[in-house]
């Protein structure tokens, strides 16, 4: 990789190329623009830092989510507090914009949805990324993982219904 | 089979984690039972829904910020790539010596014989390409000028002028710290730190305040730190700069 390799402006490339998914990995985590920004940000300061820890052999994808996530978690520990309902969502519900907003009813069955089953939905179903990376992410086993995600199922499930039905 | 059971059967169906056999099984009891199909169409059409959800997208303010602190690490790695004397044992003194006299010699004796009139015709010539589109209503002229800069050993007062000015009032963020990013090379100049001072304290857009923040803290010169504090201290500065500021001063 030439960013390991010193080449920082091919930084630039790699945030072009990555730079969507991470951001919204951070967005559907914690529902805010402004920070999500600048966890991403914080995201590429970390792979400079740390370019020297890259190993070829390793997927990217996983090494660099794995940044991202360890970045979300020294966030939660500092603020001392996970995500609050989406100011976002509460203000479309006031003004009845859900109507405009096709995906309204699942974003908000997301919300309600317990982290640690939210985080495997987004890696798995938005980020594309193979179970296997996602337990290297999460420091889970495989199986933990596949386990991981057909409770999240479940419970997007249940929300889902109970956002319909109220 | 339990409800649970169907309920976690048809989770795996959809995920592909079932054997034939049991795909075959969940298969036949979906096609059979009216209460079955309805709860396995729910969960497919809820996974299409996720499926379509659009992906989120990082303002444009976000990959800015990103770019300016992108070509400053350029800059400070291309600075640490800068030749250094390094290892070469008991001899050291004798190279530094040589050294020395090539430098002498390349400035005074060399320089002097061979630097004609050529090169200054090329720096007249690049000022003048500079200044031109630097003056277009064109955004990316604007910005190739700006970059025109890039091509010179070094910059003198005029130029320096002319991208403090376009800093100062250019209509385009985007020009505005191309021009910045040029002027960092030439934080040395007392007169560009101070006028980059100037445009942090009443400028009013926060990317450039940002940036020229993360640029002054580079040059570590602790009198950044009072017009740090300035920022810190005044109620309408916006809570980015502020966080920003903040953070320049730790690292100062």
């Amino acid at each position: 990789m030439s960013v390991a390799n010193g080449d920082t402006a091919q930084l630039g490339a790699l945030f072009n190329r990555h730079h969507t998914r991470i951001y919204d990995y951070f967005f559907r985590m914690t529902r805010d623009e402004f920070l999500s920004g600048d966890l991403l940000q914080m995201v590429f300061e970390r792979v400079l830092k740390g370019k020297h820890t890259y190993r070829e052999s390793y997927p990217f994808m996983g090494w660099i989510f794995r940044i991202a996530k360890n970045i979300l978690m020294d966030h939660y520990r500092t603020n001392k507090s996970t995500v609050e309902i989406n100011e976002q969502l509460i203000e479309a519900q006031d003004n009845g914009r859900e109507e405009n907003w096709p995906q309204y009813d699942l974003e908000l069955a997301l919300e309600q949805m317990d982290e640690m089953y939210r985080e495997v939905l987004i890696l798995t179903r938005y980020e594309e990324l193979k179970y296997k990376e996602v337990a290297e992410i999460i420091g889970l086993s495989e199986t933990g993982v596949k386990t991981r995600v057909h409770r999240a199922i479940k419970q997007l499930r249940e929300n889902y219904l109970k956002v319909i039905s109220s | 089979m339990n409800k649970e059971h169907i309920s976690n059967q048809i989770i795996r169906l959809i995920k592909g984690d079932l054997s034939p056999q049991e795909t075959s099984e969940i298969l036949s009891l979906i096609e059979g039972n009216p209460e079955v199909e309805s709860e396995y169409e729910a969960y497919c059409d809820l996974m299409e829904k996720l499926k379509n959800t659009p992906v989120y997208n990082p303002s444009d303010h976000t990959v800015v910020k990103f770019n300016a602190w992108l070509q400053t690490q350029i800059k400070l790695t291309e600075n640490e790539k800068s030749p250094v004397l390094i290892g070469i044992g008991g001899k050291w003194w004798k190279y530094t010596i040589a050294a020395s006299i090539v430098l002498i010699v390349s400035l005074f004796g060399v320089d002097s014989l061979f630097m004609n009139k050529s090169s200054t015709r090329q720096f007249r010539a690049q000022k003048d390409t500079l200044i031109q589109l630097v003056s277009t209503e064109n955004t990316t002229s604007r910005i190739k000028g700006i970059n025109q800069s890039y091509e010179m050993q070094s910059l003198d007062d005029e130029v320096r002028d002319v991208l403090l000015k376009i800093l100062e009032t250019d209509k385009s963020t985007n020009v505005r710290l191309a021009a910045l990013n040029a002027l960092s090379n030439d934080l040395a100049d007392e007169k560009v730190k101070n006028v980059l001072i100037r445009i942090l304290q009443k400028d009013s857009e926060p990317i450039i305040q940002i940036s020229i923040i993360n640029t002054l803290v580079q040059i570590k010169d602790s009198r950044i730190k009072g017009s740090l504090q300035e920022l810190l201290d005044r109620d309408q500065v916006p809570a980015d700069v502020k966080d920003e500021a903040f953070l320049g001063i730790t690292r100062l």
